[in-house]
């Protein structure tokens, strides 16, 4: 079992990702992996995650190459906002993660995203908040001002 | 107007990076006529290819093909998903033209838990790296007056609980349009879903 959990530690390390910023910080240790409990698909570890960034998003694959078409749809919505900053878990490098969150989020589709550590929605969701405006307010009360506000700007000045 | 061309000046050093390549028999080209928003050169093809969804940030800035930038904005997200999951997309259920068990569960099970007065269920399991005649990957449009008053998370969430059974057995993906009545209206059609990237299967680089 210790061998399993060596490897969970590696690859929960190798799911993180931080786009856009300097990598480190935040990691957890393998040696904080106990038996039984602070699992990367633990409700703890993924309670900190979720909290751990205004953005939080869980995806298959990584916003440079996402490997789902859903996944990708969350990473072009939050690029066509100008939100660089997020965190990005891939669940692909982490079963434990991957079924973690399915439980923690009760809901049973990758991608999830997280605002403010409150659980938003899927792909679905995200692309409705986009096309109604909705999403543009949410980042704005995470004190994120959307780049299509800059576009709309723009126009209007010309 | 979410137009970002005067992103696409500045942008002549990263073209290079993503040279045009030729468009796939199979892909169309997006037609520039329909796009009332995009400026950029029209007729130029756009490449909706998985390949091209990759970009490489520099310096923490994201950068794309400046083509492809105005097509990803407002309502041509939606657009480009449809364009693209025409593609792979066959009709019918996944291909056969036969409705699997699972898709008739499926159907059963929203028509008693939500009484909806439109129910569109399709099998989009062909565009998906999974064997044919899969039942794994679904779209529905759901109306129903019972979504009245309730968020899109709540909608999304009634409509998990009748089919948990699918949803933990062998559904992997739902595309969910939950709607009321009112809603479906403004809008009655049911979406097509973003390419397939792959998912697990697709090997890393």
């Amino acid at each position: 079992m210790s061998g399993s959990l060596g490897r969970a530690a590696a690859s929960a390390a190798t799911a993180l990702l931080r786009w856009g910023r300097s990598a480190g910080g935040g990691l957890r240790g393998p040696g904080v992996r106990a038996a039984g409990s602070g699992g990367s698909g633990s409700s703890e570890h993924l309670d900190a995650l979720v909290k751990k960034d205004k953005v939080v998003v869980f995806l298959k694959g990584t916003p440079e190459q996402p490997q789902c078409g859903f996944s990708n749809a969350v990473v072009q919505i939050l690029r066509l906002h100008g939100v660089r900053d997020y965190a990005a878990y891939n669940v692909l490098d982490d079963p434990q993660l991957r079924q973690g969150i399915k439980d923690y989020s009760n809901w049973p589709t990758i991608p999830q995203v997280y605002l403010n550590g409150e659980f938003v929605g899927g792909c679905d969701i995200l692309l409705q908040m986009h096309q109604n405006g909705d999403l543009v307010e949410e980042l704005k009360k995470l004190g994120i001002r959307s780049a299509l506000l800059d576009e709309t700007k723009d126009q209007d000045s010309k | 107007s979410l137009l970002r061309d005067a992103k696409s000046s500045k942008d002549t050093t990263k073209v290079t990076e993503h040279t045009t390549v030729p468009v796939s028999p199979h892909l169309p080209v997006l037609s520039r006529s329909e796009d009332s928003i995009s400026q950029s050169a029209s007729g130029r093809e756009i490449c909706i290819r998985p390949a091209c969804q990759e970009f490489r940030p520099r310096g923490g800035t994201a950068v794309t093909k400046p083509e492809c930038e105005p097509m990803l904005s407002g309502q041509l997200v939606v657009r480009l998903f449809s364009m693209a999951s025409r593609v792979c997309m066959s009709r019918g259920s996944a291909g056969s033209g036969v409705i699997g068990p699972v898709e008739a569960a499926i159907r059963t099970k929203l028509e008693q838990a939500l009484n909806p007065e439109v129910l569109e269920l399709r099998n989009e399991s062909g565009g998906h790296a999974v064997p044919p005649g899969s039942e794994t990957h679904f779209r529905v449009a759901v109306v129903s007056s019972r979504f009245e008053g309730l968020s899109p998370l709540q909608r999304h969430r009634l409509v998990h609980a009748a089919l948990s059974e699918e949803l933990a057995g062998p559904v992997h993906a739902l595309a969910i349009q939950a709607r009321t009545p009112a809603q479906w209206r403004e809008n009655p059609q049911l979406d097509t879903s973003p390419a397939c990237l792959g998912g697990s299967k697709k090997s890393r680089t």
